[in-house]
Order: structure tokens, then sequence, then C-alpha cells
């Protein structure tokens, strides 16, 4: 059985908006949410700028009821108000989810209390482990030690009564687009009618972000601003750290027309690889990347002087951007095609969501075929000479998308490629 | 014939406390080896005995001593497992390259950031955030960005074993290791990896684990470290011989949030894998159930397998392997798979007799493996025996 597989829901809370349609205005205008930001009480933490959830936004629009108030890490509340709010999109309130439906989505690291380990030292000054035990009790439900990758997939499924596969994809960077793409072949193959898909993360809290810093992964750079995030240009510095979540209801096309659904975009195809390289840098000369772009077009079925644009993962790290521009020029070599592409980079307007990153940027995909026009790459103003491609700089352009590509590539090279399409019938 | 039928599961790769060979594995089961020890935690639902292997070095795992700082245990015993998986078939041929895949069950990385001798420094300066960053920018190792991240796992499996292929990752419960092992195989039935290595790794028995388990309803089962993999591969591009072998005939996959819910889920995805294997209740030969470490799941696994198998006239035994290996997360429903390859290899089941376990013919070449997560995701797979 190979079924096509449409969107038809959709949701997102991230630094532009609260629900999908704020984000996509935001990124059509090209509005970024990267803002000076340090962990809470800190002044002078060496990153400086991220691209957080107004979360007295949040807390008003989706922080009371439907168990929203119990203790749970960010990324959870995050993906469970995308969630929610990506079923509704899809009409599921009025028609009834398909009875296969499940969950699948990308997550990174549980998130972390800078201080919850003083709960291992005693009245004696001394840490133990079962001064720890002993005090549990105290411990913060919402973060840290009682934080599992599986609660936002299984609280979903738990709380919209989803009997289908619930499942968590830790991919890194990729995981939601990983998500998105065994939701796709799930469907396609004929396992469940529907899945929700997507992923969630906040990295925003000391710990995480002192790992990555420690890493060299974010920019610590004051020249910028809040034009920070430089994806593709010479004076990227690395990531813009963001936090968020994003969803969408892919459907058997069957079942989406059976239910008379709106349907928003066709995902066409999906492909994976790994660098098999380093677990510190990608591949240098994109094998890996282009692996997976590949794979996703055969997939879809797709020749890629087809291809009209790519949202491309554009981290704003000095290795990804190259890197990427040269994945996509192999790609896309026949005929030059890669001339012809407009390239766009989200991230230096939502930020780095993470492992849910991929899932914002698909909804930017979807909605760049629905409406014919692709986002800009923002903070495009000097060139690199190793990346020279249609990066969309400063502002959206019109034109028709039939067919885009979007790419999410994790540390350590793993990679992921989906490909959407405009829906005819 | 399906696509599920070109697909063969082989070279099982397995460490646990029994040992790292299959039959070495089947042997202290039978014997009731006695493979545990002393836990190493002072306090708490896991104090006492555990099944713990050996942290593997730099040596075992064939690495250059730099893969330690950026690997956790649970890393460096997957590219354990790994390494002991395609011994078998890089013997024979080359092994990697863009046809060759990976799919992994992962836990979550439980590791403290801030070793204990940097925690009376944290309540000295606990009022000032700006001190308390930078004892953490000071003291927090500099690869714990890779180490914690639990899919830095899969990175090094597919930088040392060449590993370009179509890939995924799933965590943190046991049903991630069927997860891994379903899509794995279907990577290679689809067309999209020739092969796919397919496996999964326990939590390391760590302190902080217990606490998180506690809270989600742990019953005290004792907790285990290891790992187990197998090859995913096509029918007749593997070594000529006599190989072990067994086919993934079935799988279904369902949540159920508890209760009743949960019970009717797993008896779905049972359901659904028997009849994928076009077969039903009389048609397994042996049953290796998840350890369900909550008194909650393993009810309702209970009930499910009386769902579906109350009404067979042979009902198959039940058999787990935590009395030699413990409970191992992902890794789990993995070594139960390794358990199956070995049984249907020798046409034997292994039956739980009291304490005692004797070993017996197995009467139908079918084995039902199941996993179940701690929150209600449900994974059942049907493996038939093969002769390639």
């Amino acid at each position: 059985m190979s079924r096509r597989v449409v969107v038809t829901g959709l949701g997102a809370v991230c630094g532009l908006g609260l629900d999908w349609q704020t984000m996509w205005e935001g990124l059509v205008e090209g509005r970024s949410a990267v803002r000076a930001w340090q962990p809470p009480g800190v002044d002078d933490f060496p990153v400086k700028y991220a691209a957080p959830v107004d979360d007295a936004a949040f807390e008003a629009r989706y922080g009371a009821g439907d168990g929203m108030d119990r203790p749970m890490e960010r990324r959870v509340r995050f993906g469970l108000a995308a969630a929610a709010q990506a079923l509704a999109d899809a009409g599921f309130a009025e028609t009834g989810a398909p009875a296969r439906t499940g969950t699948a989505v990308g997550s990174g690291v549980p998130e972390r209390d800078p201080y919850e380990l003083l709960h291992a030292v005693g009245e004696d000054g001394q840490p133990s482990w079962a001064t720890l035990y002993a005090d549990r009790a105290a411990l913060d439900r919402a973060s840290g030690l009682f934080c599992t990758n599986d609660a936002l997939a299984a609280g979903i499924a738990a709380r919209h009564e989803l009997r289908g596969p619930a499942l968590n994809f830790s991919t890194a960077c990729a995981g939601a687009a990983h998500a998105i793409g065994h939701g796709f072949r799930m469907i396609r193959r004929g396992e469940v009618d529907a899945m929700l898909v997507g992923g969630a993360d906040s990295v925003l809290n000391l710990p995480t972000m002192t790992g990555l810093l420690l890493l060299g992964a974010p920019s610590t750079s004051e020249l910028f601003g809040n034009r920070l995030c430089r994806a593709f240009d010479r004076d990227r510095s690395g990531l813009v750290a963001a936090e968020g979540a994003a969803m969408l209801v892919l459907e058997s096309e069957e079942s989406a027309r059976r239910r008379g659904a709106r349907i928003l975009a066709e995902v066409a195809g999906f492909g994976s690889s790994l660098d098999a390289y380093q677990v510190t840098a990608p591949h240098p000369e994109g094998h890996g990347a282009a692996l997976a772009m590949s794979r996703a077009l055969a997939d879809a079925g797709v020749e890629p002087d087809r291809v009209d644009s790519v949202n491309a993962h554009g981290t704003s790290t000095p290795l990804n951007d190259p890197v990427e521009t040269r994945a996509i020029k192999d790609v896309f070599a026949a005929g030059e095609h890669y001339r012809r592409l407009a390239v766009t980079a989200n991230k230096t307007m939502l930020g780095h969501l993470i492992a849910a990153a991929g899932a914002p940027e698909l909804i930017a995909t979807v909605l760049s075929v629905r409406d014919g026009v692709v986002p800009p790459t923002l903070n495009l103003e000097n060139p690199d000479p190793a990346c020279d491609l249609d990066y969309v700089p400063g502002s959206a352009r019109q034109q028709e998308v039939s067919v885009a590509v979007s790419n999410s590539f994790g540390f350590g090279g793993l990679n992921a490629s989906l490909v959407v399409r405009g829906y005819e019938q | 014939m399906t696509a599920l039928d070109t697909v063969l599961l082989t070279a099982p790769g397995v460490c646990t406390a029994a040992g790292t060979d299959p039959a070495a594995l089947w042997e202290a089961l039978l014997a009731g080896k006695d493979t545990s020890g002393p836990s190493g935690i002072p306090e708490g639902p896991a104090t006492g005995t555990a099944f713990l292997v050996d942290d593997p070095d730099a040596a075992a795992l064939g690495v250059h001593r730099r893969v330690l700082r950026t690997s956790e245990k649970q890393a460096r015993l997957a590219l354990y497992g790994a390494r002991l998986s395609l011994a078998g078939p890089a013997a024979h041929g080359p092994v990697g390259g863009p046809g060759w895949g990976l799919y992994l069950g992962l836990p979550t990385v439980d590791e403290e950031l801030l070793r204990f001798g940097a925690l009376d420094r944290l309540r000295r300066v606990a009022g000032s955030p700006g001190e308390v960053a930078a004892l953490y920018a000071r003291e927090v190792p500099p690869f714990s960005g890779l180490s914690h991240l639990n899919s830095t796992a899969a990175a090094h499996v597919s930088a040392v074993f060449g590993l370009s292929g179509a890939m995924a990752a799933y965590s943190p419960y046991s049903d991630a290791g069927l997860q891994a092992l379903i899509d794995g195989v279907l990577s290679v039935a689809e067309g999209e990896n020739e092969a796919a290595l397919v496996g999964a790794v326990s939590p390391k028995v760590h302190p902080l684990l217990f606490v998180q388990y506690e809270e989600l309803g742990w019953n005290g089962v004792v907790p285990g470290e290891g790992a187990a993999f197998l090859l995913a591969r096509r029918h007749g591009t593997g070594p000529a011989g006599d190989a072990p072998a067994v086919r993934l005939a079935g799988y279904g996959r369902a949540f159920g949030a508890d209760g009743d819910d949960r019970a009717g889920a797993i008896a779905d995805a049972v359901r659904a894998a028997l009849e994928m294997a076009g077969t039903d209740p009389g048609g397994i030969g042996w049953i290796l159930p998840d350890t369900v470490w909550t008194d909650s799941g393993a009810r309702a696994q209970d009930a499910a397998l009386d769902r579906v198998f109350g009404g067979a006239a042979h009902r198959p035994p039940a058999f787990t392997g935590e009395r030699a290996t413990g409970v191992l997360g992902p890794a789990h429903p993995l070594a139960h798979t390794v358990l199956a390859l070995h049984g249907l290899a020798g046409n034997r089941r292994l039956v739980a007799d009291g304490d005692a376990v004797r070993e017996e013919e197995l009467p139908v070449p079918r084995v039902l493996v199941l996993a179940c997560g701690v929150r209600g995701q449900v994974c059942s797979v049907v493996l038939e025996g093969v002769v390639e």
C-alpha cells in the first residue's frame, strides 16, 4: 500500500508568536524573534542573545486548564499547546480524529535546574546520593531529574486519546524532521491514517546553554545586536538558541478528503543519512547532507530540477553554512539548477529551536508552497564567497513554489530532509 | 511474499552481565547462574543488587581515546554492541558505506553536570546567579554538550563503522528498542538501506535514574546494563553458510495511557503483529514479554496476553531474560530478540518453572517479543525462523 500524505493542521509556539498564523506572518514580514537574553538572574553570561517564547503571553493564552498548570518542562508545555492547536486546526474537534492516529515528536536533552544537586548536600555540608534521595520530595518536578524524553509524545497521545503509535525521536537538531519523516512513512505504507508530528525544545537554561557554550556552538558576539543570526553571511559566528514547538497533522489523502478537510500541501518524500565523519563537525564536503536531500527527492519521485526552493538548515555557524551550500550545489548540479533555487534560512528569524527546529521550518515550507512566497534570510549583508546561492536576502519573495525541500542536520551528522509539494487532486 | 520476507535479522551482538555471547546468555539463564552484583547505589529503590557490565575502554572499542571524552557509558556500550554485531559480517566483506543504515533505541543520559566536588562551592554561591554561571563554566565537562546528548551514540557508531545510510534513533524506554528494530527492518524492506544495524542500550545504573524511575512507579525489578544489536540485511546478500537468522514476520504499535486502555493497546499491537505474520495465537511457540517495571504496566501486559492467548489450546510459555540481565531499558526487547534468534536457530525455548529454568523443543518456529514503554507506548513483533 502506498498512499499520498497531506498536511491538514498546523500549530506553533515560538518567539515570533503563539500560533502558526502569527509565526508565518512574522517570517514573511522578516521579523526577528532574536533579542537580548541572559539566564535568569545572570547579567554577564557570554551568550547575549536568544529567541525565547514570551512567557507572559504564553501563560495568558495557554497557561490555564487542561492540566497546563501541572509541573512540566517548558518544552512539554510548548509542545502540548502546539499539538492542541494543530489538532484543532485540522478540524478534528468537528470530525473526530481518524481511529488510527499516532504521535511522533522530536526532543533533545531534558531541561536542567542549576541548583538541583544542592538537594544532595546534607547539613554537614557533605554531598551524597542518600541525601538527595531522602530529599527527593523537594525536587522540582518541572525540570532535571524527573524529565524524560517521552513525556511530550505520551502526553499528547493521552490528552487527545490518540491510540496509534507514540514515538519520540532523539536525533539532535534533526529530531523533529525525523519524527515528521517517519510519521509520513507510517501513513504512506498504511500503518496509520493520521499522525500528529513535530517537535518541542527549550535549551534556554543555564546548564544546557553552558554545555552548548563549551562546545562553541552559540554565538557570543555582541556586534550585531538582534541581527546576530546571520546564516550564510561572512560575519556569522554561531547559532542563536531558541525555544518553542511546532506540530503538524499529517493525514492520508483518503482520510482528509473523506473528512472534507482543508489540505495545505502534500508531503511527498523523506530522506535521512549519517555523516559517518566526526562527532564534533559536519562532513566538510557535505556528503551526509547531500545524501539526505537526494534520498528525499528520490523518495518523492521528484527530479532535482523540479524543486523551486530549499528551506535550509542554515544555522549561522561557521561550519554548517558553507557545507550545506556545497551539498545543495551537489544535489542540484545538473544544469546548474542550484542557481535557480530560492534558499531561505528561517533561523535568522526564529533562532535555532534545536531538536524542534525542523518542525516550524516545515510549516514555513508548507506555507511557502501554499502561498507562493519564500521568506527571507535576514542579516545577509556581507556575502561569504563560500556561500554563493540565492538566499533571498532581506525580504520575502513572491514566487510560485511547486516543490520545496526542508533540511535539518543534527550534531554528529544525523541528517534529515523532507520534500513538500503543492496538493493537486 | 511481502517486502518483510526479503529481510533477515542476523549477526547478534549482545553485551550483558551474562557475557558477550548469545549462547552464554542462554546458558546462564538455563543454569540459573547468578550474574548480579552490588548496585553501588547507597539508598533508594535500586539499593542492593544490579546486573552491571564494565565500561568498555578505548582498546575494547578499537577507538582513539578522544572518543571517550565525547561519550558516556551508554554510548560506549552502543559502540561495543555494534562492534560485536559487525565482527562477523566484517570478516566476510566490507562493512559500511551509504547503503548501511543505523537504527538505535537510546535511554536518556542520566549523569550529573556538576560533580560532587563542586557542590560545596555551588552552595556557597547559590545566592548569586552570576557566580553560579561562572562556576558552571569552570566545572561542567567541556564536551558535556555531546556526552549528555543521547544521540551522540549514533554519531559515534556511524563514524567508527562508516555507516552513512538512512537512520533514526528513539528514546527513552523499552519500546524505543523495538521501534528501532521495526523501522530498521522496514528501511531495508522498502529499499532505503541495503543493510541496517539495529541496536539498543540500557541506561547506566546511576542514582539519578532511580529517583526518576521511582517517580514513575518503579516496582523494584532489578536493573541491568547492556547492549543488544542485530543486522537487518537482504536475503542472499550476506556470507554463505549457516549463520542463524530470523525474519520480522509482523509487527504492531499502539498507545494506551493506563489501565484497561493500556491493556487494550497491548492486545491490539499483538493482534496486529499476528495478523501481519499471517498467523494466530496458536502459531506462536514462545512469548518474550517485556519486563515492565511498573505494577500497572505489568498488569496491563498480563491482561493483554490473557485476552489474546487465553483461548489458545496450547498457550505458549512466557519467559524473560531479566534473571540474568536485569531490566535493560531499550536494550531489553532486543536482548529478547537475540534470545529468540538463538532459540529459533536451535529449535529450542526456555521455560520458567518456579525458580528453575528448563529447555524444551520449540513447537512452532515463531516467537512474539513485546515492549511496553512506561507511559503506555507499545510495540510487538513476531519473529520467524529462517534458513538462508
